[in-house]
């Protein structure tokens, strides 16, 4: 096998080297010609153009030159000599000596130009005058008697008719001297001026004779380098230069040997191109060799552009290709050798290559046939011989490798694998399966499957497995869509999950369960279920839910609950925009601005809402927005959800209730205000009306006691002071009824009052009263409080006023006044006597208007001072209470908290009932 | 005493009045007492009016005793539209009244009245009451020229 490989290889590579090469030349040899071709009519072309702008160049110089003399002082002086009968005034010289100095110049310009072969001066009369012939480089001067007269010819007859400055050029002919062809031929071209006196008059022509040998075969430079052969044509296609110099100057000569004789195409081509160039090749023409040919016209007479000279190029292909033909001959002949030696690297290759090949295919076929301990022997490879080797000896690394790994995955998977034959017997029973069912392998390999399912479930089982075998799938997952169960050894029973596959080995269908212990799972899956059930009916209780979406996209999600609130189907998509539709007026302008600023800024909002759900109704919600920022950009915004409408309809009936309340209260505050009123009135008319009877009756009483003395008995007269004491008695009940309504009804001012001033003051008063009274007085000094003067004034003179009147009978009399800290931290005033003091089972009564414990036999008095002290401490929201003992004395004691609610309240006036 | 200086009572009640004129007399006060029943005929007496049009002028009273409470026109009326007036601005008035009312005693006096007396329900008192008041008003009190 191998020698044929090796052959094989040997000969391919030989046949692709000699194929490549070929390719090669064929490509090189035909590109290189068209390159050549291009590159030799460019070539050409450049050399016509060259050659036309030679020739300019040249007559441009000639006529420079003719210029020149024309224009030199001494042809201006033989013309003023001439004039002057040969003597120029001007200049002091002779004609004779201009004419040696025009010599002169003529001699030096020929020196200096040796293409040059003649430079003369003719008169007006066709008579040369000056001429200076070059010969061989020398120059000379013609002696007088040798000048001619060439008045018949045409150069002359032309050069006069020009204007001044104008140069005529000759057609370039044979030189003829006296009329005869001058030989050996002399080809020659003549370059004219007129000389124009200052009165305009024609004073003959200046002329140089020029070799055209010389300028034609400056020509043929540039093409000869190509290799090319040059001709010169006049426009009537006469040749002034051939390669055979027999064919030219026909005119001259008698003969009509002409371009198209020899160049047919040109000649065509001549009539209307000034430069052209073509590429000929033998097609069709067997005489013809191929070639290049062309030519550029050069209009020589600027006075007439159809006088020209055409420069004719021909090149032969043999001479323009021949560097193409000889790469040609070099690419087959290196072509050759590569070829030889292709082949022959290509036999050592191959059988190298071929070895290396023998030793893999022989390894491998060992290896495949279960020698996975042999490797390739990789010493005699080399390149990818050793690669592909290498490669091979991995692969059986990692084959075997992969073997074992997927042997430990199996042994010491979680997931039981189970394997089975077609008759459903335990095969193989990995570590997992051992954990999950608690029999040990041992145990469980060749036991029918049936012991790891429920029994209520093999016969099924069985069947299940017999239909799977002959379907065409190749695994399928046991239970789509719901659990099986599998039995452990102790006969329990538990939720699985479980895959099977099947493949062809040797002939018998090999079975493969995976099987996953979901208990787990199951019971997490459950926990959560629960937890989600609790939130969301918690959720519903508290009608809140939840809600997040996407910052970029506005696509969220929502949970049950929230879509309950709007109506909406739970299963249904939602979205930023569709939720904010359900927002309308006010509300929806406030959460669509909300949520802006929650996406573009990161702000949070916490908003109650109205909005219209699915179904038309109108809810309040509650909804707060928290945006979650990652990299300093919002990518959510998510937030609470809840339906507050009971709570808002709570609050307007709270709201509704408080206006109600308050209405009533303004109501009830007129109403009191009215009674207030009435109470005022009915006070007045008390204070006014109630003592104008009284004062009657006192009055006329005492009239009659006065004026009717004697008149009355004794008794009549006790009767009479009976009635004027009931009347002032009366008197003194209505004004202390007035002043304790007085003190219920005046305003309350607040200030800081000094109650031991006070009760000073009135203890002055009443010893003053009564200054025969003995008693002892204790007064606290530097005691305030915050309350109305006038009122506390009022209290105190109360307070103290019974002291002084229910110690009238006792022996030591002693009156207190002071303050102690009660319980809470509180001030307590109180004032103390040792006089009659009271039964304290009586002290309810104590403080109730016209309330006596004592008869007004005993102390005087209208029992309605308590009721005005209490009231008067009750709007200073203190507190009075009393103590005592009969024949003890009794002690009051109160207090006034400070800086409270005045209780100067118009809407809220003090009606204490509890007189 | 100068029998030109008299007084003027406006009292609308029957008894206040015997009383007042028995207050006076038992202080031996004997000027001439005009009495006025409401406030109306007060001041038509004293601005001559009504049926007081035909009384000489420029004879007004020395002093004018004037109770609050009275038909028609009341105490602190007449008093406002007394002072209102220039012939009586400078008149010597005395509120004499049961009321103990602070306000009225207040508005009294901010009324421009000269004294206040309230009437004691004690004869007696009120005798003496009397008695001060006619000592110093028609006897001690030198009065506007003007009046």
């Amino acid at each position: 096998m191998g020698g044929i490989l090796k052959k094989r290889i040997a000969l391919a590579f030989a046949l692709l080297t000699v194929t490549c090469v070929a390719a090669l030349i064929w490509l090189a040899y035909v590109n290189s010609e068209k390159a050549l071709r291009t590159s030799i009519l460019r070539e050409s072309a450049a050399a016509l153009t060259q050659t036309g702008l030679q020739i300019d160049l040249t007559l441009e110089n000639t006529k420079q030159d003719v210029l020149f003399l024309a224009g030199t002082p001494p042809m201006r002086g033989i013309q003023r000599a001439r004039r002057a009968g040969g003597y120029d005034a001007e200049a002091h010289s002779t004609y004779d000596m201009w004419v040696e100095r025009l010599q002169e110049i003529m001699n030096s310009l020929l020196r200096n130009k040796p293409d040059y072969w003649q430079a003369r001066y003719i008169d007006e009369h066709g008579q040369e005058r000056v001429r200076v012939d070059s010969q061989n480089g020398k120059t000379a001067a013609v002696p007088k008697r040798a000048l001619q007269n060439k008045a018949e010819y045409a150069y002359f007859a032309e050069a006069m008719k020009l204007a001044p400055g104008a140069i005529y050029v000759s057609p370039l002919n044979l030189n003829r001297e006296h009329g005869q062809i001058e030989v050996p031929h002399r080809p020659t071209l003549r370059v004219a001026t007129p000389i124009v006196d200052v009165l305009g008059k024609r004073q003959g022509i200046v002329i140089i004779n020029l070799h055209a040998e010389s300028l034609l075969d400056s020509i043929h430079g540039p093409i000869q380098a190509l290799g090319g052969r040059t001709y010169v044509v006049d426009q009537d296609g006469f040749f002034l230069s051939h390669p055979d110099p027999g064919k030219t100057f026909g005119f001259d000569l008698g003969f009509d040997y002409r371009l198209r004789n020899s160049h047919p195409r040109l000649a065509e081509k001549l009539a209307d191109r000034k430069q052209f160039v073509e590429y000929v090749d033998s097609e069709g023409q067997q005489d013809v060799e191929p070639h290049i040919h062309g030519f550029r016209k050069v209009a020589y007479d600027p006075l007439d552009p159809h006088r020209y000279w055409a420069v004719i190029l021909e090149l032969p292909a043999s001479i323009a290709f021949a560097p193409v033909h000889a790469l040609r001959r070099n690419l087959l002949g290196l072509g050759a050798i590569i070829a030889a030696l292709g082949a022959f690297l290509g036999m050592i290759w191959a059988r190298r290559f071929a070895r290396q090949a023998e030793v893999l295919t022989a390894t491998a076929g060992e290896i495949a046939r279960g020698r996975t301990d042999l490797r390739v022997d990789l010493n005699p490879m080399v390149d990818e011989f050793r690669t592909l080797g290498e490669s091979l000896n991995h692969m059986v690394e990692s084959l075997l490798a992969s073997e074992a790994r997927s042997t430990n995955i199996v042994n010491y998977a979680s997931d039981a694998i189970v394997t089975t034959d077609e008759d459903q017997r335990i095969r193989g029973f990995n570590r997992g399966a051992e954990r999950i069912f608690g029999y040990t392998a041992t145990v469980a390999i060749g036991q029918p499957l049936d012991i790891l399912i429920p029994e209520a479930r093999t016969d099924a089982h069985r069947q299940h497995m017999r239909d799977f075998a002959v379907e065409p799938e190749l695994a399928r997952a046991m239970g789509k869509n719901r659990l099986i169960a599998g039995r452990r050894k102790d006969g329990s029973e538990f939720p699985a999950e479980a895959n099977v596959s099947k493949l062809r080995e040797d002939g018998h269908w090999v079975f493969t369960v995976f099987l996953r212990d979901v208990t787990e799972r199951k019971r997490a899956e459950q926990a959560l279920q629960e937890k989600e059930a609790l939130l969301s009916t918690v959720g519903t209780m508290a009608k809140v839910g939840g809600w997040e979406f996407d910052a970029r996209t506005l696509k969220g999600t929502w949970t049950d609950e929230v879509a309950r609130i709007h109506d909406l189907d739970p299963k249904d998509e939602t979205s930023v925009d569709k939720g904010l539709t359900f927002f309308v007026g006010e509300s929806r302008k406030i959460i669509d601005a909300a949520v802006k600023e929650a996406t573009e800024h990161g702000t949070p909002y916490d908003l109650e809402l109205e909005m219209i759900t699915a179904q038309g109704n109108h809810k309040w919600v509650r909804t707060i927005g928290q945006p979650v920022e990652e990299g300093g950009t919002v990518v959510k915004v998510r937030g609470s959800f809840q339906d507050i409408t009971e709570r808002k309809h709570d609050e307007e009936e709270i709201h509704r209730l408080n206006a109600e309340l308050e209405r009533k209260v303004v109501e009830r505050t007129a109403e009191l205000e009215a009674a207030n009123r009435e109470l005022e009135a009915f006070s007045y008319s008390v204070s006014h009306d109630l003592r104008a009877p009284l004062r009657s009756i006192d009055g006329f009483s005492l009239a009659l006691l006065e004026d009717y003395t004697g008149k009355l008995d004794s008794q009549g007269e006790d009767y009479l002071r009976r009635v004027r004491a009931a009347t002032q008695r009366m008197a003194l009940l209505i004004d202390d009824m007035l002043t304790l309504s007085r003190v219920t009804r005046v305003a309350m001012r607040r200030e800081t009052v000094d109650l031991s001033a006070i009760a000073e003051t009135i203890v002055a008063e009443l010893c003053k009263g009564e200054p025969a009274r003995r008693v002892e007085i204790v007064i606290e000094p530097g005691l305030t409080a915050r309350g109305d003067a006038a009122l506390l004034r009022v209290a105190l003179d109360n307070l103290l006023g019974n002291s002084w009147k229910f110690t009238a009978r006792t022996e030591q009399a002693r009156i207190e006044f002071g303050a102690t800290l009660d319980n809470p931290g509180r001030q307590t005033f109180y004032v103390r006597d040792n006089g009659a003091g009271f039964d304290m089972a009586f002290a309810g009564k104590l403080f109730g208007a016209f309330q006596r414990l004592h008869s007004p036999h005993e102390f005087p008095g209208t029992g309605v001072g308590l009721a005005t002290v209490q009231r008067i401490v009750h709007r200073h929201r203190g507190s009075i209470r009393a103590e005592g003992a009969v024949a003890k004395g009794a002690t009051f004691y109160f207090n006034l908290p400070a800086d409270t609610d005045d209780g100067n309240n118009k809407n809220n006036p003090e009606t204490s009932h509890d007189a | 005493m100068t029998p030109d200086k008299f007084i003027l009572l406006v009292e609308d009640n029957p008894d206040d009045e015997a009383l007042t004129l028995r207050a006076l007399k038992k202080n031996n006060i004997a000027n001439e007492v005009m009495v006025a029943r409401d406030g109306a005929e007060a001041l038509d007496f004293l601005f001559r009016r009504g049926a007081h049009a035909g009384r000489e002028p420029g004879h007004l009273p020395t002093v004018t005793l004037l109770d609050l409470k009275l038909p028609k026109i009341d105490g602190l009326e007449v008093l406002k539209r007394l002072r209102a007036d220039e012939r009586t601005r400078l008149l010597p008035i005395v509120i004499l009244t049961s009321s103990k009312e602070e306000q009225d005693l207040i508005n009294g006096y901010r009324l421009g009245a000269n004294s206040y007396i309230r009437k004691p329900v004690d004869f007696d008192q009120f005798v003496e009451a009397v008695g001060q008041l006619g000592l110093y008003w028609l006897v001690l009190n030198e009065t506007s020229p003007r009046t």
